[in-house]
């Protein structure tokens, strides 16, 4: 056969394989549906107006056993979206100190929930000491560009038993919370 | 001068082959590589939104090193540069990863396991051709109707070159030299069909890439927090 018409005849062969392919490949991603868009914007969480280092946002003085006291001055922070896309909010306890042997951060447990309706949303897990808390990520959910969630916090000692206690008394904890946003792929 | 100029079509011609061999088979994974488009901005300005990032597999890899790799939770894998290497377990490397536009590290680490590779090389802007090929508009404007155009085509020159051979059959001087004339035209189409399937193979190439994400994210800390219990009585 000439030369030419083998040419062509393998040319349409070719043509017809690959959008047989392209048109299968086409409806298995419907399927699977994966990675169909491209998301640009920016991304940028402001905590109390402030979009580098937050600080003396909760204290907590005179905690007692069986008390329970919110963290003085707001007693909360408000997250910010400040970029152009979705992001996911969730807080972290980190660099825990402590004073005396310790024992009080295993027994105050801190709470945080949602200061906006509906109220009574709460983020932490319940009977979660600072210890606990500590590297456990908090899911605070999503925050849409501008947007601002009011997180509120307050600081619970459940009564113990008296030894352990007793020698909690006087100690003092610091730590830091990091607050992180991270953007939403659709 | 005609003959440059023909040395040099066929150069760009043969580049051009080579480029679109190159897409196709890093997009479905051949060379040990891949091709993924990025979905997000954290590594701009280095890689850009929509940008065609390749990569391939390396025994081993450095601080500086931008890698692809799996993610816990996350189906698309994430495109981040190494800040940090520290030991792991069993003296394994465990890699901490930081988009160049994020202000502080990602909070989970990377396992050598869950490295796809290192990105050698990328191309701006071309993933959104990708996004927009994966539509369905896409696919009929980009590969279902070019395809059947050059089908189209081809079944036309199979039918002029039949006809061709038939004029050459014949006893006359002056239609064969005719025919000779038909059939040169044709191989010189031939060349604008080839460019139009490498594009169309260019095109089929970016619909099987793969997408990684770059996600942004934004931390801030707020330091000095503190709880005092009430001193003993």
């Amino acid at each position: 056969m000439n030369k030419k018409i083998v040419a062509s005849l393998v040319m349409i062969g070719s043509m017809v394989a690959l959008a047989t392919g392209a048109t299968i490949a086409y409806f298995s991603d419907q399927v699977s549906d994966t990675g169909n868009t491209i998301a640009a914007g920016t991304l940028s969480l402001a905590v109390n107006g402030s979009h580098n280092t937050a600080t003396d946002t909760f204290h907590v003085s005179n905690l007692v056993p069986g008390g329970w006291q919110t963290a003085q001055g707001a007693g909360g922070v408000a997250l910010k979206n400040t970029g152009s896309t979705h992001g996911d909010a969730w807080f972290t306890i980190a660099n825990v100190v402590t004073s005396g042997d310790g024992s009080l951060a295993n027994l105050v447990q801190p709470v945080c929930e949602l200061n906006d309706p509906p109220y009574g949303h709460t983020y932490t897990p319940a009977n979660y000491s600072i210890t606990q808390l500590s590297g456990y990520k908090v899911d605070v959910g999503t925050i849409n560009p501008g947007q601002t969630v009011d997180v509120y916090c307050y600081n619970l000692w459940p009564n113990g038993t008296p030894t352990v206690d007793n020698a909690a008394q006087g100690e003092t904890i610091t730590y830091d919370v990091v607050f992180h946003l991270d953007q939403i792929i659709p | 001068m005609k003959r440059k100029l023909l040395i040099a079509r066929n150069a760009i011609f043969g580049l051009l082959v080579l480029y679109a061999l190159f897409i196709i088979l890093t997009s479905i994974g051949l060379f040990g590589g891949r091709a993924y488009v990025v979905r997000s901005g954290s590594m701009s300005p280095k890689i850009g939104v929509g940008a065609l990032v390749f990569d391939s597999k390396s025994s081993h890899y450095k601080i500086g090193d931008v890698i692809t790799f799996h993610r816990a939770g996350f189906t698309d894998p994430v495109t981040h540069r190494i800040v940090k290497i520290s030991k792991g377990t069993a003296g394994k490397p465990v890699y901490t990863v930081k988009g160049d536009a994020n202000t502080a590290a990602d909070s989970q680490t990377v396992k050598p396991g869950d490295i796809i590779g290192k990105v050698n090389h990328s191309i701006p802007y071309i993933g959104y051709a990708d996004v927009f090929i994966k539509t369905l508009p896409g696919l009929l404007i980009c590969i279902l109707i070019p395809a059947v155009i050059i089908v189209y085509h081809e079944v036309l020159s199979i039918a002029k070159e039949v006809t061709a051979l038939k004029i050459a059959k014949t006893k006359s001087k002056s239609r064969r030299s005719k025919a000779i004339r038909l059939s040169k035209l044709e191989s010189q189409k031939q060349v604008s069909k080839i460019v139009a399937s490498i594009l169309f193979l260019v095109l089929l190439g970016l619909f099987v890439a793969q997408t990684s994400s770059a996600s942004l994210s934004d931390q801030v800390t707020a330091t000095r927090n503190s709880v005092t219990a009430a001193p003993r009585h």
